[in-house]
């Protein structure tokens, strides 16, 4: 074992990698426990990508075998109800944990300089993380997911000028045909993961290059919190937490196995009462919210306006919450509270 | 006695996950029997297909699997408990400073 350990590093220098780890440093204080989200992403994503990749060996991307092979799937390959259910909900889980990262920075304020671009490559980040949730609810090809992406690619048509072609460029026509399903295949499997790894790239970079925040306070007062070494002390920690995850995981997928509907019908009217992911459920509702004219405006473009605007604002939130430390920017957090507040309300009132 | 521990444990471990690893193969190795080999492919699903557990065994396979797994990781979990406990002390010692310069922790005999 010890000659193993010799030869790979004279190889591969793993001992430069473990002096990196033992350099790391953790801090150690009351918000220590939300450092462990960042990994638990990680850890959902690569299961992601080991699903997914066992998932492609028998999808069939095209409008009349994309239903048949997902059904064959669930029904004929050995366990593969269970892939398809493990795939399904660590998306589920992955966007939640992206969700609670991002507000552990956001109500930590640990977004503010230097750590702006860290801030903004991680609400990138989310972005892609729901890009892939869209473009992968499709590909099972039933009533449910042709309606959602035929409400989903809709939305950018309100936009004048350009909004007619960015949903055409969306579904690969005017409607959502079997081009729709190979353009989403194509994205969910090949775009996306590329964009992925680029701005988690930079992320961790960003991460590593500033280091870890700490609370404010003490970042004001320079004072020195206590630290672990990232390796092996945190890195062990993590390990417990991808443990249980794996654990819950592994107990949602087999108990809660998600169904497939009958194959999508074009010609057929959107089935009553659809839904899109838990995590679009409060665009939804403010969509719905919205009246058909608001002052002679199409209701529909103010509401992608504001939506988009409440994009920009959260993504630029380092430069409009940038005061010295010892001035929280009250407002900043209370209208932060409020926007958290009205998410919570939507998602449950669409849920009712 | 530290020679048997470093034996015993991986052993132990890679009998729970075999143990484990067995109960969801038993369980697969039932599906291919509902496929036989002449039926036509399966076509386009014509009503809801609901995923569920077409055999008592494997019904039975996948909730020992569950089982197995989280007696797995409470194992693990132990271990690692052990690893946390063991390495924090290690540091607390301050031999962990050797990426600062500090002394360089002593070989394994």
């Amino acid at each position: 074992m010890k000659k193993l350990r010799t030869w790979l590093n004279d190889r591969l220098g793993l001992e430069a990698l473990s002096r990196f780890g033992m350099a790391k440093e953790v801090p150690q204080h009351s918000h220590t426990i939300w450092y462990y989200t960042g990994s638990s992403i990680l850890f959902f994503l690569g299961i992601q990508i080991v699903t997914g990749v066992m998932l492609a060996l028998y999808f069939n991307p095209t409008i009349k075998d994309a239903n048949a092979s997902v059904a064959r799937i669930m029904t004929e390959i050995p366990l593969g109800w269970i892939i398809r259910s493990i795939h399904s909900w660590s998306a589920t889980f992955m966007i939640a944990v992206v969700l609670i990262h991002l507000l552990s920075i956001a109500f930590t304020k640990a977004y503010r300089a230097p750590r702006e671009a860290t801030w903004m490559s991680g609400v990138l980040l989310l972005c892609v993380s729901l890009a892939f949730g869209f473009t992968g609810y499709l590909l099972p090809w039933d009533d449910l997911s042709l309606a959602a992406t035929k409400v989903g690619t809709d939305i950018p048509k309100a936009i004048p000028v350009v909004g007619t072609w960015v949903t055409s460029l969306l579904r690969g026509g005017e409607d959502v045909t079997g081009d729709t399903i190979s353009r989403f295949f194509i994205v969910h499997v090949c775009v996306l993961p590329l964009v992925i790894f680029a701005i988690l790239g930079i992320h961790l970079f960003l991460v590593q290059r500033h280091g870890m925040s700490l609370p404010l306070k003490a970042e004001a007062r320079g004072e020195k919190t206590p630290s672990l070494p990232f390796w092996p002390n945190f890195t062990l920690r993590e390990t417990g937490v991808w443990l249980v995850l794996l654990g819950i995981l592994l107990t949602v997928a087999v108990l809660l196995a998600p169904s497939l509907g009958p194959a999508a019908n074009l010609m057929a009217p959107a089935p009553a009462g659809i839904k899109p992911e838990w995590y679009f459920l409060f665009m939804f509702q403010t969509l719905k919210l919205f009246p058909a004219r608001i002052l002679g405006i199409n209701g529909e473009l103010v509401a992608v306006a504001v939506m988009a605007a409440g994009f920009f604002l959260v993504l630029i939130l380092p430069f409009l919450d940038n005061r010295p430390a010892e001035r929280k920017g009250r407002i900043i957090t209370g209208v932060a509270y409020a926007v958290f507040a009205y998410t919570i309300a939507m998602t449950i009132w669409s849920l009712l | 006695m530290t020679t048997r521990r470093a034996i015993l444990r991986p052993a132990l471990l890679a009998l729970l996950l075999l143990a484990g690893a067995s109960a969801v193969v038993g369980a697969a190795q039932n599906v291919p029997l509902r496929a036989a080999a002449s039926k036509p492919a399966v076509e386009a699903a014509a009503k809801e297909i609901h995923p569920a557990f077409l055999t008592p065994r494997e019904k039975s396979g996948a909730y020992v699997f569950l089982g197995w797994t989280w007696l797995s990781i409470g194992v693990l979990l132990n271990f690692l408990r052990l690893k946390v406990r063991e390495a924090d002390r290690v540091f607390l010692t301050g031999l962990y400073g050797i990426a600062k310069g500090g002394k360089k922790p002593p070989e394994h005999p």
